[in-house]
């Protein structure tokens, strides 16, 4: 079990209209804490691309579903973490998209995991009570070792 | 969301509002397609009050461009916001998407 303090906790419906109330909390933390702009982005826009995944494709039923998003703001990263029942999902192990490719074979899929994970500093996927839980997180300090 | 639409000669210009999302995109792709259908061949997206755009809204433009180059046509970009062109470098879209620092630089590229 993990017993790690969080900051704040959110727990929405696997609805797609609930992903504003998400983005709100995260602009809400980042002003409370002076998040730069480009890091509240990056939060904003991971945790779009997965929480959209989840709720699109996650669920082999119509019903309703809880997804735990847990905040904290530590060690100068901002962290965040997605708690839900859908079907088993490791977003590090899916395959990258071709971005390279041209226009005619650019892939429509991927590309949320693709910005996800090239945009966030960290990510980690464990599987747990039938859950999937994703943490990742984005430095928001300024490296003075440069 | 907010989608203006401006004409400069045969070129159509279109300016979203605010965040290209999840949930916004699709009404970004019921403006957009349409358009397209109805025979705009020369198409500007002009993504100056733009704030945010996710996957979802990459989505939508790629199957403008395709849609557009299928039947001649062209899009291309213009005043994107630092994040915005970040996200388009990562996606691999600055690439393939001519990108305009301002409208009228894009305007001149396309009328020449």
């Amino acid at each position: 079990m993990t017993a790690t303090k969080k900051l704040v906790s959110l727990v929405i419906k696997n609805d797609l209209a609930e992903l504003a109330r998400v983005s709100e909390l995260v602009e809400d933390i980042g002003q409370k804490h002076g998040v730069p702009a480009e890091a509240l982005y990056a939060v904003n826009l991971a945790l779009e691309e997965i929480l959209a995944n989840v709720i699109s494709y996650g669920y082999a039923d119509q019903g309703e579903h809880q997804i735990i998003v847990r905040f904290d703001v530590e060690a100068g990263d901002f962290v965040v973490e997605i708690e839900d029942d859908a079907r088993p999902f490791n977003p590090l192990a899916a395959a990258a998209p071709k971005v390279e490719a041209p226009l005619a074979e650019k892939p429509l899929g991927g590309l949320g995991l693709h910005l996800t994970r090239t945009m966030m500093d960290g990510m980690a996927y464990r599987r747990e009570r039938e859950k999937n839980i994703l943490t990742m997180r984005k430095k928001i300090a300024i490296d003075h070792k440069g | 969301m907010e989608i203006t639409q401006t004409k400069h000669g045969d070129i159509l210009v279109i300016g979203p509002k605010g965040k290209l999302d999840a949930n916004t995109s699709k009404m970004f792709e019921d403006c957009l397609i349409p358009l397209i259908d109805q025979g705009h061949k020369k198409i500007l997206a002009d993504f100056a009050q733009l704030d945010y755009i996710s996957s979802a809204g990459l989505r939508v433009l790629l199957l403008a461009a395709r849609k557009l180059s299928e039947g001649g046509g062209k899009i291309a970009l213009c005043s994107l916001k630092p994040s915005i062109k970040t996200v388009f470098d990562i996606a691999g879209f600055s690439t393939v998407f001519p990108i305009f620092a301002t409208q009228q630089d894009a305007i001149t590229d396309f009328t020449k």
